[in-house]
């Protein structure tokens, strides 16, 4: 009986026992499963690029390379460690992969372009060698609407390279014929259909090429090159294919030409070039970007570090400046563009050396919100670009 | 003395990273009694994962209660943390560490125990930025003692 009962207890306290050591070890797998899936995306289970908590901003840095910050969907920035990370010699201009997993690096001093894989649950960069050839002065990248094919823009050697981007790895291969004769110093580039536009600072023309949809070759339309204002650095295509805009730096004013949809000739609009401000305040425009529907066009004043923001008359290409403009941008913008939301514009900045998140009104396009977040970054900037 | 494996919630989004990260380690510690239910513990741990690790070195007072063959504790510790990353050029920083937290252990043998979870909190300041991490550890304890459970002397006297 008394050995029953010592038995019994013996096999309850063990039973206890067992169910305590279960229940803490279950516990803890729990636990150690709600941590992991707390806070957002972690290293061991990269976030989707299709619905981003954050988002991240490459900065090229000639004098450094590539820095990388987390955009957080508020606007913050946070710097990414272990940035900058390493390109080529001097790189410039920089692009993203139509997949989101590769950035372009145009480098200016090398004559070549990195591919840069991303790491999306650190934000950091590394290069996947070798790197691709270009033509000399290699300043500005853009790509084509279906995401086949990649153009830089060879300042020094007056040349056009064209390359094909394979889908999945990112990597280039030149295209036949590949570097195309172009006008002087072409320095900025700009694609609407399948038209290529080229801007060349010291012959203050625009180049119009036809893109050969299945090879990528570049034919000059025989009526280009079009007169522009003189030194132009930024040219940016209207989404909608109607117009494509100039910004003249010497002059301090813009260039609207209209697109013929059939052959690419460009012509300038009634009263173009125009002011880059009305009250002669904003001056030296380089960069250019347009919103997603074409609705209104911005152009960051290097001199007076303004913006100018204009809408855009869709029928005529009439532009009529916002009142308010040109919105101050600090340090000597040197690029604009907008984040895949169109909630903020990031604006380059030379002299102050810097990143700058601006807020965009949604309604009416201004810029009167002001900075949301900036980040300095030691050297002089030159472009930007952010993921999906 | 406990060792076992621990797992970290490392709070590497001021480091720039999407989120946290999930790091998988070591915990080793050594604890004794200065009075009957405090005593001080030290610690050394080691979590990894490729992109980054995390270290720490810390001591401080353990307060320990114990229920039959269940030993809860709850401590505060001060010490050093280390990391070292291997994002870009890659590098390392160390930080004081401050450890809050507790856990229970459960007897089944004369000297050894179950440590059933131990969770703690882990603020850090490495890379010159602020971390709010979370680790929770489990093991084995070994013991050269025991914690008497406290006398109720009502009920002793009742049997």
């Amino acid at each position: 009986m008394l050995a029953r009962s010592v038995l019994s207890r013996g096999n309850r306290m063990g039973f206890n026992r067992c169910a305590v050591l279960l229940t803490g070890g279950l516990l803890t797998v729990v636990l150690a499963a709600a941590l992991a899936g707390c806070g957002g995306g972690s290293s061991s289970t990269p976030q989707s690029s299709s619905s981003p908590s954050a988002r991240y901003a490459f900065v090229t840095v000639p004098q450094a390379g590539i820095s990388s910050f987390r955009f957080d969907n508020n606007g913050t920035l946070t710097p990414v460690l272990g940035g900058p990370f390493p390109a080529g010699t001097s790189p410039t201009s920089i692009l993203l992969h139509p997949s989101g997993k590769f950035v372009y690096v145009a480098n200016q001093g090398g004559n070549d372009i990195s591919l840069m894989a991303i790491d999306f649950s650190t934000g950091a960069l590394s290069e996947v060698m070798p790197r691709t050839g270009t033509g000399v002065t290699p300043v500005a990248l853009v790509m084509d609407a279906q995401g086949k094919f990649l153009f830089a823009a060879n300042e020094s050697s007056s040349t056009i390279s064209a390359y094909t981007m394979d889908p999945s790895s990112g990597v280039l291969k030149e295209v036949t014929g590949s570097p195309f004769p172009a006008n002087p110093n072409p320095v900025a580039m700009a694609i609407s259909g399948s038209f290529l536009y080229a801007a060349n600072a010291n012959s203050a023309t625009v180049t119009a090429f036809t893109i050969d949809s299945g090879s990528g070759a570049l034919t000059q339309v025989p009526t280009s090159p079009y007169p522009v204002g003189r030194a132009p650095l930024a040219i940016a295509a209207d989404p909608n294919g109607h117009f494509i805009y100039v910004a003249n730096s010497v002059d301090s004013t813009f260039s609207v030409l209209s697109i013929d949809s059939t052959t690419g000739a460009l012509t300038n609009v009634s009263g173009s070039p125009f002011p880059v401000s009305s009250t002669a305040s904003a001056t030296f425009p380089v960069a250019e970007t347009v919103d997603s529907t074409g609705a209104n066009l911005y152009i960051a004043n290097q001199s007076s570090s303004s913006v100018s923001v204009f809408s855009i008359a869709p029928v005529t290409g009439m532009p009529t400046q916002l009142t308010d403009s040109p919105f101050t941008a600090s340090g000597a913008p040197v690029y604009i563009t907008f984040d895949p939301t169109g909630t903020f514009m990031l604006v380059v900045s030379e002299t102050s050396k810097e990143l700058a998140v601006i807020s965009v009104n949604s309604t009416t396009g201004g810029l009167g919100g002001g900075t949301v977040s900036s980040q300095t970054l030691n050297l002089t900037p030159t472009s930007v670009v952010t993921t999906k | 003395m406990f060792g076992g494996y621990s797992y970290t919630r490392f709070d590497t989004r001021p480091l720039g990273f999407l989120g946290g990260t999930d790091l998988n380690g070591w915990n080793l510690s050594v604890g004794g009694n200065i009075f009957r239910n405090f005593g001080a513990v030290a610690e050394l741990t080691g979590q990894y994962e490729n992109h980054i690790n995390f270290r720490d070195l810390a001591v401080g007072p353990q307060y320990l209660y114990r229920r039959k063959s269940m030993l809860f504790f709850a401590h505060v510790l001060f010490g050093k943390g280390r990391s070292f990353d291997s994002v870009g050029m890659g590098g390392g920083s160390t930080s004081m560490a401050y450890v809050g937290g507790g856990g229970m252990d459960l007897d089944f043998r004369r000297h050894f125990a179950f440590r059933v979870v131990q969770a703690d909190y882990i603020h850090s300041a490495l890379f010159g930025l602020t971390q709010k991490n979370f680790r929770i550890s489990t093991g084995v304890e070994y013991r050269w003692g025991e914690i008497r459970q406290k006398r109720h002397p009502r009920r002793e006297a009742s049997h």
